[in-house]
Order: C-alpha cells, then sequence, then structure tokens
C-alpha cells in the first residue's frame, strides 16, 4: 500500500497560512474576482541575490519549498517533484509582450528563461544542490495529483527516502481580464465568504441565487515526504487517484468506490471530505450530488473560499487535511455538516476542473 | 510488479517526413530536415532556418480528420498524427479493451495559437478571440488527442524542458510497472512559435547556418518541431509478435548546475547515463550505439562529451546526435528520439551525424558520420537534457 508521511508542509494562499500557527481560525474577505496571495518578506526565507530575479511564482514556489524542507528537518531529498497547470505564466506574457512590442527585437533573456514549466523544480536544485530526481506535470487540474501520484510510486519502487512534492500556479493581471471575458470569473456579487454560504446552503433557498463563474484564486504549497513515519509526522498520503472525463455522476461514485477499496478504506471510515465547490453552478453539481448520495453521512467540509479556484487547488486541500489530521479538529470557517466527525482518522479530497479532470486524494492519520 | 516493458509501436512526424515511412527514406539518402523557414511566421525567418514540418497549419488540419480541426494548435495536430500511427503500428484497434493511458510532453503546449491573440490584445488592447487562451495550457493538447483516441483510463503531461518527452516515456513504464496501466501511448509534440524563436535568440545559442552537433566549429542549434509516440506494453498484454524493442532502462537526474547552462563536467548528463544503465542491468561495454542529445551549443556538446567519455572511460560505443536531421524539437525531442533508438535496433542502423567534420578538440571523439547498417544493434541509449538542469537517459534493448 502507498504511504507518503508529511514532516513538513508550507503553503502560501490567499489566507495567513504561511503563520505556522494558523488553523483557518479566520477567513479574510475578498469582494474581487481574484483572490491574490498574501505574500512574505521573500529575503528571509531565499538568498537575497536569488529573490531579486525571480518571478513571483518561483519566489512562493522556493519560499514553500525551502521551509516545508526546514520544519521536517530535511538536509536532501530524493526527488523533486512539481505540479503547475499554468507554470511561471507572469513570465511567459512578460516575454511575449516584450517581444510583440519591439516586433521582435532586442530582448533579454530572463523573462523567457523562467518562462519554462520546470523552473521552480530547478531552482529548487539549483539552490540545493540537489542532482537527484526532478520532474515536473503541468496537466489542469491534474497536476499536482499526476506530482502526488509520481511521489507514491517512487516511494513505492524503493527508490527514494525522502521526497520534496508541491504545487504553484499564479494569477496576472491579464489573466483575470480574460477569465472575466471568457465567463470563467464571476463580475458580480463577489464575495469568496458567500461562496462558502452559497455552497454551504445549497439546498436552502439560495439555488436559484447560483450563478455561472467563480472566483480564481493562485497558490504554492509543498510538502517534505518520507517513507517511513516520523515523530513529528501530520498525516501520510495513502492514495490518489484520476477520473478524466466521467461518464456521470454515477461513473464518478464507482470510481472513489473502487479507489477506496483499492486503498483498503470502506466508505464508514472516511470521518470527512474536502469538496472543492467554488459557487459555479455549471460544475457545483458534481460536488452537491456526491454530498447527498455517497457521503450523506460523512462529515463535509468545504476549501475554495479559502483559495479561490486554480487548477492545482488540490495542493491546497492536502495542506488543510495535514492541518486537520495533525490538529484533530475541524475549524467551524470550513465545516459545511451540521456535526463534527466525530473521529479523524482518515480525509478524502473530492476536487474536480472543468467538468473533465476528477481527483480523490486519501490522506490517514 | 510487471518485470517487463515493451514497445509495441512507433509514430513520428517532424522535418524528416509526415510519418515513418517517410522518416525512413529521409534518412536512407541522409537527407536534412533544417532548411530555410517557410511556415513560421516569424520577422527572423532570413536570419535562422529552422526544421520545420512541411506542413500548414491547414494542411495539418485537413490530415488529423477531426470535427473543428481549427480548434487544433499546431502541438495537438502534431500529436495526434503520430499518437494514431504509433497504434495503428502497434495494430491496437479496440483502445478500451486494456487499460491505456497517454503520456504526453510539450514546453509550450498551443502557444501558436495564443500568439495572434496577443499580437491583438498588447498592440490594441482587443481580447477578441480569447477562447484560444484555453488551448493555451500545456494539458490542451494531451486532452485533444486523448479524446480523438478514445483513452480514458489516465491522461497526464509533462514538461521539463527539452528532456520532457524522455520522462513522458519513463512516467508510462512506471505506471504499467506498477500495474496501474497495462500499455501507454507516451511521448511529446512541440510546434515552433515565435516565442520559442525570440527565447533561444536571447540566449545566443541559435546557429544562422546549419547546426554542426560534436563539431569543434559548432555554433549553436537549429530550432525545429514535431511530434512521436511509442505504445508501450507490459509483458502481460503485449503480443509477443509484435514487439520492437524492450525498454531496460530509464534515469532522470538533475545537474543543479545553473537554469539553462550544463555544468563543464556535465555531472547531471553522466548520472541519468549511469542510472539508465544500471536499471538495465548493463555495463557500458553493453551499449551498442548512443543517440546522444547533441543540440550543436558549445555548452551542451563538450559537457555531454565529458559526461559519455567518463562513464564509458574512453572506450565509447558509437554515437550520433540525430538534430542535424530533425532540429531540436524540444519538448518532443526525447521521443523522437526515442522512435529513432527502436527503428535503429529494428533496422540494425546507426544513423549519421550530419555536417560533422573536425572533432572537438577538448574530447577528441568522432561520432558516425555515415549510415550503417545490417548491424547487430543490442542497445540503444537515448539522452534528453533540458533547461532547469533536467536529464534524462533511456535505454532501448532488443526483444530476446
Amino acid at each position: 500500500m502507498f504511504k507518503a508521511y508529511i514532516n513538513g508542509l508550507a503553503c502560501i494562499s490567499p489566507q495567513n497560512t504561511l503563520d505556522p500557527t494558523y488553523f483557518m481560525d479566520e477567513v479574510i474577505s475578498y469582494q474581487d474576482s481574484n483572490m491574490w496571495c498574501i505574500e512574505p518578506k521573500y529575503k528571509q526565507y531565499i538568498n537575497p541575490r536569488m529573490v531579486r530575479r525571480m518571478g513571483r511564482v518561483i519566489r512562493m514556489g522556493v519560499t514553500t519549498a525551502n521551509l516545508a524542507m526546514k520544519e521536517a528537518g530535511f538536509e536532501k531529498v530524493d526527488a523533486i517533484i512539481t505540479g503547475t497547470a499554468m507554470g511561471c505564466i507572469e513570465d511567459t506574457e512578460k516575454f511575449i509582450k516584450r517581444m510583440i512590442e519591439s516586433d521582435e527585437g532586442l530582448l533579454t533573456p530572463t523573462a523567457f528563461i523562467q518562462s519554462t514549466h520546470n523552473t521552480i523544480g530547478g531552482q529548487i536544485a539549483l539552490a540545493h544542490k540537489n542532482t537527484s530526481y526532478n520532474m515536473t506535470y503541468v496537466h489542469r487540474g491534474l497536476s499536482f495529483e499526476s506530482a502526488l501520484l509520481d511521489a507514491l510510486l517512487k516511494f513505492a519502487e524503493g527508490d527514494a527516502k525522502q521526497i520534496l512534492l508541491g504545487s504553484t500556479d499564479e494569477l496576472t493581471k491579464n489573466n483575470e481580464a480574460f477569465y472575466k471575458e471568457l465567463g470563467c470569473a464571476r463580475i458580480e456579487n463577489v464575495s469568496n465568504l458567500d461562496m462558502f454560504k452559497v455552497n454551504k446552503q445549497h439546498l436552502l433557498e439560495t439555488s436559484t441565487k447560483l450563478e455561472k463563474g467563480t472566483q480564481f484564486g493562485e497558490g504554492a504549497g509543498f510538502f517534505a515526504l518520507s517513507s517511513e513515519r516520523q515523530e513529528n509526522s501530520y498525516a501520510y498520503f495513502r492514495g490518489v487517484n484520476m477520473i478524466y472525463r466521467p461518464k456521470g455522476l454515477k461513473h464518478i461514485q464507482e470510481e472513489i468506490l473502487s479507489f477506496l477499496s483499492r486503498i483498503d478504506l470502506s466508505l464508514d471510515e472516511i470521518d470527512l471530505v474536502l469538496l472543492g465547490n467554488n459557487g459555479d453552478r455549471r460544475f457545483d453539481y458534481f460536488y452537491h450530488n456526491l454530498e447527498q448520495n455517497l457521503f450523506k453521512n460523512t462529515g463535509i467540509a468545504y476549501f475554495k473560499h479559502l483559495c479561490g479556484e486554480y487548477s492545482t487547488s488540490s495542493c491546497f486541500a492536502s495542506w488543510v487535511a495535514a492541518k486537520i489530521l495533525k490538529n484533530q479538529a475541524v475549524p467551524e470557517t470550513i465545516l459545511a455538516s451540521i456535526n463534527a466527525p466525530k473521529k479523524l482518522n482518515n480525509i478524502l479530497i473530492y476536487n474536480q476542473y472543468q467538468a473533465t479532470n476528477h481527483v480523490v486524494i486519501a490522506m490517514s492519520k | 510488479m510487471v518485470k517487463r516493458v515493451f514497445v509495441t509501436g512507433i509514430g513520428i512526424i517532424s522535418a524528416i517526413g509526415n510519418n515513418l515511412a517517410e522518416t525512413i527514406t529521409y534518412i536512407k539518402s541522409s537527407a536534412t530536415g533544417v532548411g530555410t523557414t517557410k511556415y513560421l511566421d516569424t520577422a527572423h525567418r532570413e536570419t535562422f532556418p529552422l526544421a520545420e514540418v512541411k506542413l500548414t497549419n491547414e494542411q495539418l488540419h485537413e490530415r488529423i480528420k477531426m470535427p473543428n480541426p481549427e480548434v487544433y494548435s499546431r502541438a495537438a495536430s502534431l500529436g495526434l498524427l503520430a499518437a494514431r500511427e504509433a497504434l495503428a503500428s502497434a495494430q491496437i484497434t479496440d483502445i478500451e479493451a486494456h487499460r491505456t493511458g497517454l503520456i504526453s510532453a510539450t514546453t509550450v503546449g498551443g502557444m501558436d495559437r495564443s500568439e495572434p491573440f496577443y499580437q491583438n490584445f498588447v498592440k490594441k488592447n482587443e481580447m477578441e478571440g480569447v477562447e484560444v487562451l484555453l488551448t493555451h495550457e500545456c494539458g490542451d493538447s494531451t486532452e485533444k488527442i486523448a479524446d480523438a483516441l478514445g483513452i480514458h483510463s489516465f491522461v497526464s503531461t509533462i514538461s521539463t524542458a527539452c528532456s520532457s518527452s524522455a520522462n513522458s516515456v519513463m512516467f508510462g513504464a512506471r505506471l504499467i510497472k506498477h500495474g496501474i496501466l497495462d500499455r501507454a501511448v507516451v511521448g511529446g509534440t512541440d510546434a515552433l512559435t515565435r516565442f520559442t524563436l525570440n527565447g533561444f535568440n536571447t540566449l545566443k545559442i541559435l546557429d544562422e547556418a546549419f547546426c554542426q552537433p560534436f563539431d569543434q566549429n559548432r555554433r549553436g542549434l537549429n530550432l525545429g518541431e514535431g511530434a512521436a509516440f511509442l505504445v508501450i506494453e507490459s509483458e502481460d498484454t503485449a503480443d509477443k509478435d509484435r514487439i520492437l524493442a524492450e525498454l531496460t532502462g530509464y534515469a532522470n537526474t538533475n545537474d543543479a548546475y545553473h537554469q539553462t547552462a550544463s555544468s563543464p563536467e556535465g555531472l547531471g548528463a553522466y548520472l541519468a547515463m549511469k542510472n539508465a544503465l544500471d536499471r538495465a542491468q548493463l555495463q557500458p561495454s553493453d551499449i551498442s550505439y548512443i543517440n546522444v542529445h547533441g543540440t550543436g551549443t558549445l555548452n551542451n556538446d563538450l559537457s555531454e562529451g565529458r559526461a559519455m567519455l567518463r562513464l564509458f572511460d574512453g572506450n565509447l560505443p558509437m554515437f550520433s546526435s540525430t538534430k542535424a536531421f530533425t532540429g531540436h524539437t524540444l519538448g518532443s525531442a526525447g521521443s523522437i528520439e526515442a522512435v529513432l533508438a527502436v527503428l535503429a535496433i529494428q533496422k540494425g542502423w546507426i544513423y549519421p551525424n550530419l555536417r560533422f567534420k573536425n572533432p572537438i578538440e577538448e574530447l577528441a571523439i568522432v561520432p558516425v558520420t555515415e549510415l550503417k547498417q545490417e548491424l547487430a544493434i543490442e542497445h540503444v541509449l537515448s539522452n534528453s537534457f533540458g533547461f532547469g538542469g533536467n536529464s534524462s537517459s533511456l535505454v532501448f534493448s532488443k526483444y530476446h
């Protein structure tokens, strides 16, 4: 069976997640279509000489990677595995803009060099002089999940004892405009706290208020994993299942059940399900269906009003799950079911992206 | 764990042919795919030769035979053609008969469609046609290919710069060994874009002439485009009569030296080759042929050459860079060269390193310069290295 113990973690998100004492006790409200990360002063985490040149998402990624390693007390890792859907999109746009403005004239290389999707994995390897396995997955809502699967395989293969796993995705001002134009981002009556209310009360009178579009978010998160349990382990990743273009709601339920049986868990052993609904009426029925059927007797919590919608948001959800298993409590700010779970041994994360990429992640105490 | 993973199908499209048969013809006549820029609309048309696939987007859209072909980026179209050929070559008609995954790789995904949008957005602040950005992400081409082929069990996409598609071969093999998949279509696709051309130009590593890998007077690389896919299968499902080669070794390491340059001694390259041989349980002397990364840049060829001399302790097997044929196809380079490795085993060929004249002084090593035929090729080592220090090596072996 797969086991990847979490010994250190760090997350930069639209909430105060970088504060080690933060346990979702407060949720910062965002009244805009985008939820931007709360960023630290990077010079305390990264060599100032390197920080100056790094793009924003690279700073976020390298910082959270360094912090996760530090918390776990890892000197070195045997693999660095990252996921990102959009890569370093700010640098990509910067280079495109300059190229177009100059009509393919004289350009400087920094933005191009940093635009590459594997920049963060490469920068971490460079900073730690790490010559081991280094991989970057870039498949939309399956990017973090592919990276997680790779990490689980590495441990199972006996090829690694310690692994750094993480994901990053950033928003840009341009993307904000594009998402609005595309109708993916909600323009009116926007508030992440309302998103939670809409979600929480979807069975009640608010169903007519459900709207098209959501709030977009961003984030970076890293986990320092080991193949063996350590004294301060938070929890362990037990498995991940990706479903590509499911043939309907029933198919998703069947996939979840068969995944649970593969990882040796029964439905009633699941104490809490973290759902990724985001208030977009076009997609939230996937979550509602599971909540009302498969998970009708399971504790339910939501996470996207904290981090916004983005392709690698399951990484944020994994951070939430690990914190819950460590603290053995579910914060009121995210609990959606009437009763809090009586015990917290096993958490399931279910998330989907644009109805095509569906994922289930299992984490245990 | 499944022990052995076999290659049962190959498909390829690049500057040296729109399919496997055309590729073989090009190689036999030692004809390069590098030429004057014809298809990419760029200000650098007169400056840099490119290795373009000799089809317009419209011609590609005709060939993919899909409804709404115009929503397929050049990378998605190229990828679909190569992946289809690979499945046909493996004689797979019922894709759902076994758990089949698609693992693709790319560096810029649908950038070719994003560029005209950004042109209007940057110059006129217009957002007309913003939907094309939905095909910008790397995952888009993979999903387009998976949908066209009817692959549902597993999809994923890798981007590790110029080593990307060697890594998708590796990931597919591991998924099969763990029993998560029975077989996988693995490879990569990348189309030429202004973004890439201008980007590489800022690094000053593009050759204004036709590239000369591993030559003392090498000046840089020629960018290329294309796609290649392999069908790999577990020993449990592969039809023994259709096995083209066995994937015996693979490794992924990091050079950890510089974001875009290789270390002088080629540490990442050395470790990738060594670990791949170890996994294949082979000695350096077992290798019949190395298809080197060999981009033609000052930095890569010297660094890779030093790593080879270290690993092979001076007794180098025959080697060549096929990038003088195909150009450097970035995200698809690893799988294009993987297909060529399988073909080498099949045909008993070693490819010529076109345009080679003088050995690099510091190395004094000479690649194969004319097509060698009718050799017994037992094991081929294929190297792919990239930005971010990513270094990958694959070993393909004759099936016994």
